[in-house]
């Protein structure tokens, strides 16, 4: 009896989590870089149900026990391309990720509105440098121009080349926040096929209408949850205060 | 209780900075030498539920976690130095830097401000002075019965005295420029002042390694355009909107589990 209940409540704490995810993505439709998120629901196992008599156990079939979110999804699809005409702002068209050095170690973002910091070093806003294939890129303070495959000139003279790099799963790519991702141990990076773009931002992949339709639909969903734990509750306020009403 | 609210109330507060930036950029849409500023977002940390890589229930390894991000926060109002278009106005001092560099502007504390803003006036002693009378660093003073002013590209101030036949030097422009000019602070008035983040200034004479040249008669307009802030403004407005959306529909959920118990 009470199973029914159960069931729909870890119902609706999947559809309040992805909820939560939605809210995340939504709040993040103007975050450069920034990269959507689906949850993914999987049905709790089936568990089957059998009768217990004189001549043995009966199996007499299966029984759901509900969903949960098993796992959120990052979509990496590439978002669009948003020119802004500062030459410190880089968009990788393409796969690919920059590779930031934080104080915990090596990052990866796509979020390329970098800066430059006292030094003259290429940095994130957060002031973690962006690293070329010689180490972190520095600009003596001179004008940068960066070609389609990466390659740095400062003041007309070659330099380096941008470090891009690409996952062969990116599934396992960590989100720490600050638009930046971790790799885990045992992912291993490839080589980038992204192309470099100066002066262009990429914008948040955040697919708007698909977003609000999905929390309209877990709002809904929600509510019929609810109504089913409802009248899952009436039928068993019957069973108790009426089948088993004694004074008749 | 339901983190969609706060994740979704953080997204209202980001795109109402972004609102207030795109203002103060379009309300100085004509300041001489004004450099736009643009806010830039970052996600914030995010909740771990389930490390991506962990053994399910049927022993084989789940590629993906379960991450739940917690919003957005603005990470910084990044000025953006790009130039302004060129307005002639054929008035002898006002001066616009092509490229790189900045005004050297004398303040009555005694420090130095910087400027890409050259509409220079003359004070009472025939000294160049900003339009609130702060004067330029190193001082030049126009001599009373100069007929004529002329600044060259390479910063040197010449006059033609009345009743002289040859042009007289008088002074040397001087420009400053910074390793991270997003990295200086703005003070109002078209002033910026130097910061740990911008670096030390460096000083030159226009023209010469990395400074860009002077050009007389004309002004810097602000680099704003209009047709992007209105995007921008369209943009944060709807993102606005959507956040504000998703507040109801968590605010929606909250009260269904608030009917849940009869």
């Amino acid at each position: 009896m009470l199973n029914g209940l159960y069931t729909v409540a870890r119902g609706m704490i999947a559809f309040k989590r992805e909820n939560d995810v939605l809210a995340n993505n939504l709040a993040n439709v103007n975050t450069t870089g920034f990269k959507s998120e689906q949850v993914v629901y999987q049905s709790f196992p089936e568990i089957l149900m059998s009768r217990l008599d004189e001549s043995g156990e009966h199996f007499i079939g299966s029984k759901g026990t509900g969903s949960k979110v098993v796992e959120t999804f990052t979509n990496f699809q590439q978002g669009h391309l948003q020119k802004t005409d500062n030459p410190l702002d880089l968009a990788i068209e393409g796969p690919g990720f920059f590779v930031v050095q934080t104080p915990w170690g090596i990052a990866y973002t796509r979020s390329g509105h970098f800066t430059l910091n006292q030094f003259g070093q290429l940095v994130t806003e957060d002031g973690y440098p962006v690293l070329g294939e010689n180490g972190p890129i520095e600009t003596f303070g001179k004008p940068i121009a960066v070609g389609e495959d990466g390659i740095i000139e400062i003041d007309g003279v070659q330099s380096d080349r941008i470090r891009l790099v690409d996952f062969a799963d990116l599934q396992q790519l960590e989100k720490v926040g600050k638009n930046l991702y971790r790799a885990g141990g045992g992912i291993r990076e490839t080589r980038a096929e992204g192309l470099v773009r100066q002066g262009y931002l990429e914008g948040s992949n955040v697919n708007v209408i698909l977003g609000m339709t999905q929390l309209i639909t877990a709002t809904r969903l929600y509510e019929v949850s609810q109504k089913m734990i409802q009248s899952q509750d009436e039928t068993l306020s019957k069973a108790v205060n009426d089948v088993g009403r004694t004074n008749g | 209780m339901i983190r969609s609210l706060w994740t979704a109330a953080s997204g209202m507060q980001a795109q109402q900075l972004n609102i207030d930036n795109i203002a103060n950029n379009l309300a100085n849409v004509n300041t001489a030498g004004f450099k736009k500023s643009r806010v830039n977002f970052q996600d914030l940390m995010y909740e771990t539920i389930k490390e991506a890589g962990t053994p399910n229930a049927q022993g084989s390894i789940s590629p993906n976690g379960i991450e739940i991000g917690n919003g957005v926060r603005p990470a910084s109002v990044q000025r953006l130095f790009t130039q302004g278009n060129f307005q002639q106005t054929g008035n002898p001092l006002d001066l616009v830097i092509e490229g790189d560099g900045f005004f050297q502007i004398q303040l009555p504390d005694g420090s130095t401000a910087y400027t890409r803003d050259g509409s220079f006036k003359q004070d009472g002693d025939g000294r160049i002075v900003t339009s609130d009378g702060y004067p330029l660093f190193p001082e030049i003073y126009i001599p009373e019965d100069a007929v004529g002013i002329n600044i060259n590209a390479d910063g040197t101030v010449s006059v033609m005295l009345a009743g002289e036949e040859e042009p007289q030097e008088i002074g040397q422009l001087e420009l400053a420029r910074f390793a991270n000019p997003a990295g200086l602070s703005s003070s109002g008035r078209n002033l910026f002042k130097a910061t740990v983040a911008s670096g030390a200034p460096i000083i030159g004479n226009p023209g010469m390694e990395g400074f860009g040249t002077i050009a007389q008669g004309y002004l810097e307009m602000s680099n704003v355009q209009v047709v992007e802030e209105m995007v921008n403004m369209i943009t944060a407005q709807r993102a606005y909107e959507i956040n504000s959306k998703t507040i109801q529909a968590s605010e929606e959920m909250l009260r269904t589990v608030s009917n849940l118990k009869r």
